[in-house]
């Protein structure tokens, strides 16, 4: 059985709420920091969806004291890039830098977060092309699907905008909602992360700067805003401007990631279809060949995970397709692992996380992560180890204890145009529309 | 072998031959977590025939199916167990398998790859199943997806009926018109150890690994296989247009290169970077930020080993029209051909770029791709390592020179994409 190591990772407190995680290891003269913060944009009224993503967007148009071309000039004279990312209940801000600059990004980091134009003018087109981009991410098929599955899972809720908002509550937000947004969003606890060859070496700086930014901007009080349950039985569809392929999901609500069994339950989905030798990916590509991509993951949330199985099968072909996977499913929760094949699935799993720790780049936001989530970084080995000392019946026992395989499914897929869709009334009770429920026709 | 550099880390690459003759290199660094072991064959979709278009990736995903000693499903099974994450890739000039794997499991991996190269075995039901996932991988992949139909075209317009011109995963037709002895054909001819490069990174002991390699792979009968000479025909310049469900449309210009082996190669790329390295490079500095034509615009520099290109496209704003985006692009190839980049330019371009190869070389992976690439371009593992030396050392008078070029010398292609029923359609 594969050993993950015990990697050089370590966490330090900061004054106040905030804390720093420390990743070594090879890293080629540069430093990687994250800053993570606890807040995301399901804590948006609803009119103003999409407001931290468009003030998250504005840093890069340029601060008071510099226009946008001098900004990003003065970054990338240091060989440095960032990055900046909004997700429901977080977001975070990526440096990497030559490492002798560190200092002088650092500086111009802060600048950058902390005194952004958010020029009127700006934002005026950053919300026309953010509406042409919107359109040209519905090209593909899959494009389609992941707009579709907030509304469909958590319709009528803070979850069922995408982080981006609708082009309708993008329209309503104005310049001067942006900075107070911003400082909401800074004054969340937060998690600094270093990932270097030393990274002991920078503490001391990234330590300064997080002191500095609660000079500007002390720790609020925001309060976590819960992931409301999954809306089960529901079906979407929608059609695809071109092309003969579908893309599809099916869902269903899983445990939550606090679940005393969570260990088990992600053994569980690893051994239905998150490689080519499980059942999923066998009787879909390997027998038949539905589908070039597929695949099943368990997405984990603190209130209720999801699990989801995507594929990409021809549009003629996609309610077959939709009834090969749930078969697949359901045959596989009948039937217990062997210790044989569970081993091997252990074996694949733990390969996978050993190589999504490889670089201390990796490690360093995994461990932010695990962090954020109010667990030692230790759990980068520990959560390995734990897993390979569950037994089969064990794992195959998570089906039964949580009804996986007997509750409602949720159907989302993008559908080509002028594809027929008799094979959903052959294999399902019905055509998939809009909050329709299907059942499966066995 | 040494490189021309002083950090120590690259001396550590050992190169080398198997008497069969299959080449060889080494990256051991006993501080990484894994090792990535990659196969790369020199026989790419230039190696097929019209008619037989896709062979060569059709036979990528065949080499997952089984040999005549291990059955279908028992590879994967097998590289799963031991915790392997593999992959392949084909592309115009080679395909290339890769596996990332904790070290200790690399001597039943190269077990593994041993017996597939040496015995494949394709099966008619296998080979019908795995022809039916590579068309719903074109479907998916490229029908589905409006960028990579106009890039078919676009290679089409551009290499014509040579072997540049088709798509790498083959034409519908032909995906549905060749047999599994055709695949079988094809492993035979090419699959030759002479044809095979193996790019091992990460945390091994050397002499162990090359023990290993001479025990698996070496195990290879060499036979003859000369991979055979293509040529390739550029067109002359042209402007065309097509009409896809796209939202926005888009404009293409590219010029054709003299390839990776050129010595102009080096020169290709910082101007690459110049172009469109960072947000303050000049494509988007002039087309985004200040005259606000674009949603993105980006240089790509291709890197193949017959005469290659380069690439401008761009997704134009509402009511901007193609014509529009040609003169802003002219005009930023006229201010570099007049004056040359700035010093400022030239310095910052070249930091991005040491930053940016700094951050490519942090795994494994990209460390054996890096080897494999440079082997198949320039038949010299090292070659890619020191093709960052020799970016350094290009001037502002070799880009100005290479301006010049595009302006006024080289052929140039041009595809504007319309949406589906737009107005310039009709």
């Amino acid at each position: 059985m594969i050993q993950i190591p015990r990697f050089d990772v370590a966490l330090e407190p900061l004054p106040g709420m905030d804390r720093m995680v420390l990743s070594g290891g090879p890293s080629f003269g540069i430093v990687s920091i994250r800053i993570h913060f606890d807040h995301g944009t399901a804590s948006e009224p609803d009119e103003v969806s999409g407001l931290l993503d468009v003030a998250l967007t504005m840093l890069d148009r340029g601060t008071h004291r510099m226009p946008r071309l001098v900004l990003s000039r003065a970054f990338e004279r240091l060989g440095a890039s960032l990055g900046v990312r909004a997700f429901r209940t977080s977001w975070y801000v990526d440096l990497t830098v030559l490492e002798e600059y560190l200092d002088q990004a650092l500086d111009l980091l802060l600048e950058y977060l902390t005194d952004a134009a958010f020029d009127a003018e700006e934002l005026s087109d950053v919300l026309t092309e953010a509406e042409e981009e919107a359109e040209t991410a519905l090209e593909d098929p899959s494009g389609i699907l992941a707009r579709m599955n907030g509304p469909v899972l958590w319709s009528g809720t803070a979850w069922e905008h995408h982080p981006d908002g609708r082009v309708e509550t993008r329209r309503r937000i104005k310049a001067e909602m942006l900075a107070p947004r911003m400082l909401e969003a800074l004054g969340a606890k937060a998690v600094a992360g270093i990932a270097a060859e030393d990274p002991g070496r920078h503490a001391t700086a990234v330590a300064g700067w997080m002191a500095k930014l609660r000079t500007l901007v002390p720790v609020n009080k925001s309060e976590k805003v819960r992931r409301p349950p999954i809306r089960t039985g529901a079906v979407s569809a929608a059609r695809t401007r071109g092309g003969a392929q579908a893309a599809l999901m099916l869902s269903a609500p899983a445990p939550s990631s606090l679940d005393e069994n969570w260990d088990a339950i992600v053994l569980h989905n690893a051994a239905f279809g998150s490689g080519f030798m499980t059942p999923l990916v066998q009787r879909v590509r390997g027998k038949e060949g539905l589908s070039y991509g597929i695949g099943s993951t368990l997405v984990p949330d603190r209130e209720e995970s999801l699990f989801a199985v995507q594929c990409s099968p021809q549009g003629s072909k996609a309610a077959y397709t939709a009834s090969v996977c749930l078969d697949a499913w359901e045959r596989f929760v009948e039937t217990p692992l062997t210790d044989t094949y569970l081993e091997q699935v252990k074996s694949y799993y733990l390969g996978t996380l050993l190589m999504r720790a490889e670089t201390v780049r990796q490690r360093m936001g995994q461990a932010v992560q695990y962090v954020t989530s109010n667990r030692p970084v230790s759990e980068l080995w520990e959560h390995p180890r734990r897993l390979s000392e569950l037994d089969a019946p064990t794992v195959s026992g998570m089906a039964s204890r949580y009804g996986f395989g007997t509750g409602s499914y949720i159907v989302v897929c993008a559908l080509p145009k002028g594809i027929s869709d008799p094979g959903w009334k052959r294999h399902f009770d019905a055509l998939p529309r809009e909050g329709v429920h299907l059942r499966r026709l066995r | 072998m040494r490189l021309n550099r002083k950090d120590s880390k690259f001396e550590a690459i050992r190169l080398g031959q198997l008497q069969n003759g299959l080449s060889y290199a080494l990256w051991p660094d006993s501080r990484d977590a894994v090792a990535t072991l990659q196969i790369w064959v020199s026989v790419g979709s230039r190696d097929e025939a019209n008619g037989k278009t896709g062979l060569a990736h059709m036979l990528e995903h065949l080499m997952f199916r089984g040999s005549a000693t291990v059955p279908d499903g028992e590879f994967d099974r097998r590289m799963e167990s031991l915790g392997a994450q593999v992959n392949a890739a084909t592309w115009l000039d080679y395909t290339y398998y890769t596996t990332t794997v904790h070290a200790a499991a690399l001597p039943e991996v190269l077990e593994l790859e041993a017996d597939r190269f040496a015995h494949l075995l394709i099966t008619q039901e296998v080979f019908r199943a795995e022809r039916e996932v590579v068309a719903n991988e074109r479907r998916q992949v490229v029908e589905s997806d409006p960028e990579s139909m106009m890039m078919e075209r676009f290679y089409r317009e551009i290499y014509g009926e040579s072997c540049y011109g088709w798509p790498t995963i083959g034409w519908s037709d032909d995906i549905a018109g060749y047999r599994a002895e055709d695949a079988q054909a094809f492993h035979q001819e090419a699959y030759a150890p002479g044809r095979l490069f193996v790019s091992i990174a990460g945390a091994v002991d050397p002499s162990q690994t090359l023990a290993l390699l001479e025990r698996t792979l070496g195990g290879l009968t060499p036979r003859a296989s000369v991979r055979p000479q293509r040529e390739v025909a550029l067109s002359e310049s042209f402007c065309r247009t097509m009409t896809l469900p796209v939202a926005a449309p888009r404009v293409n210009l590219a010029w054709p290169t003299e390839g990776r082996r050129a010595p102009s190669f080096a020169v290709w790329c910082l101007l690459h970077d110049l172009l469109s390295g960072g947000d303050s490079a000049l494509l988007p500095a002039a087309l985004e930020v200040n005259e606000k034509l674009v949603l993105d615009v980006n240089a790509s520099q291709y890197d193949h080993a017959l005469p290659s290109l380069f690439e401008i496209s761009a997704t134009l704003r509402q009511g901007v029209g193609p014509e529009r985006i040609r003169q802003a692009v002219d005009a930023v190839l006229m201010k570099l051909a007049a004056s040359g980049p700035t010093e400022d330019d030239m310095v910052v371009a070249k930091t991005r770029l040491r930053a940016q190869d700094a951050l490519s070389l942090a795994g494994t992976y990209a460390r054996a791709e890096d080897l494999g690439e440079s082997w198949i371009a320039f038949g010299d593992p090292l070659a890619g390592l020191r093709l960052r030396d020799e970016i350094v050392a290009v001037t502002a008078a070799e880009i100005r020179g290479l301006a010049h070029r595009m302006l006024h010398e080289l052929p140039r292609y041009e595809l504007v994409v319309l949406p589906t029923g737009s107005d310039e359609e009709a």
